[in-house]
């Protein structure tokens, strides 16, 4: 019989696994059961339940689905905050995944709060929080291409793909985020060339982390048609 | 390890998702049973969260 903080463990590890794979229905069951299995307590873990709320908003934010993201990922905020003696980086990583989800409502200036919320926590601890900090470095990065902000952009999305790089490995997919985003601003300042050997990076990498039919590697290879079409010479 | 005290009831679950939890550990036939020891236990073992990435689409 497995105990029951194993089986949540177990749970979450296996959402987490599903949102990588990008099997969303799978993934938010896991979580669903896990919840279950924590609310039900009679001291229910509030600081792992705050976390299960983040990871749900987590998976709707991969799917799209932003309301209800939005909802887990603010109560899984309100939950922690709520917690005296929380750790508050993970409160910070809970800010930085709500402003993502935000920023896919185009709510900027919401977003663009957060995000310097959270990095301003997580540089408190930089040698624990490395990868929050590219990830929210990146996604700043990824709104001001959005915006128009190019230039900043850029210089954003390159430190992201940097520290990712250094914290995760070069060979990781979310190297590959940061490098299909840089590309694609890249392209709009009217560098193609340079934008073709970044997509053609993220691509490989991708592919040899994730899969070719995997909707991260489709994007890319769909972003790259302009920058790797016949007429564009790469450096 | 010290377990977060909680300081007010916002996010917290309601009584009808308690029962609707409850409701789900039934549907999935009562997979995990409880000893008293377990009962006792108050913090899970940390969980590991994710990321949202922001993935730009031309």
């Amino acid at each position: 019989m497995a105990s029951h903080a194993a089986a949540v463990a177990r749970l979450n590890r296996l959402g987490l696994r599903c949102k990588a794979e990008a099997r969303y229905d799978e993934g938010r069951a896991h979580y669903e059961r896990a919840l279950a299995l924590l609310i039900t307590r009679p001291a229910p873990d509030l600081d792992a339940i705050a976390t299960l709320y983040h990871n749900l908003g987590g998976i709707e934010h991969a799917r799209g689905d932003y309301a209800a993201a939005e909802a887990f990922a603010g109560r899984g905020v309100a939950l922690r905050a709520g917690l005296e003696g929380a750790d508050p980086g993970d409160l910070a990583a809970d800010r930085s995944a709500l402003a993502a989800i935000l920023d896919g409502q185009g709510r900027y200036d919401e977003a663009e709060g957060l995000y310097r919320e959270a990095l301003r926590a997580f540089r408190r601890d930089p040698g624990a929080r490395g990868w929050d900090i590219a990830v929210t470095l990146g996604n700043l990065g990824a709104q001001y291409a959005r915006r128009g902000r190019l230039r900043e952009a850029a210089r954003l999305l390159r430190r992201a793909a940097d520290l990712k790089a250094q914290v995760l490995g070069p060979g990781d997919p979310g190297v590959a985020v940061a490098l299909n985003n840089l590309a694609l601003t890249l392209l709009r300042m009217g560098e193609a060339g340079r934008a073709a050997a970044l997509y053609r990076h993220a691509i490989g990498l991708l592919e040899s982390s994730l899969g070719a039919d995997h909707p991260w590697t489709l994007t890319c290879r769909a972003n790259a048609g302009s920058a790797l079409r016949p007429g564009v010479t790469p450096p | 390890m010290q377990t977060p005290q909680q300081k007010n009831t916002a996010g917290m679950p309601s009584t009808r998702e308690l029962e609707l939890a409850r409701r789900q550990i039934e549907r999935d036939g009562g997979t995990i049973e409880l000893g008293s020891e377990e009962l006792e236990e108050r913090v899970t073992p940390r969980l590991a969260s994710n990321h949202n990435e922001t993935f730009l689409a031309a």
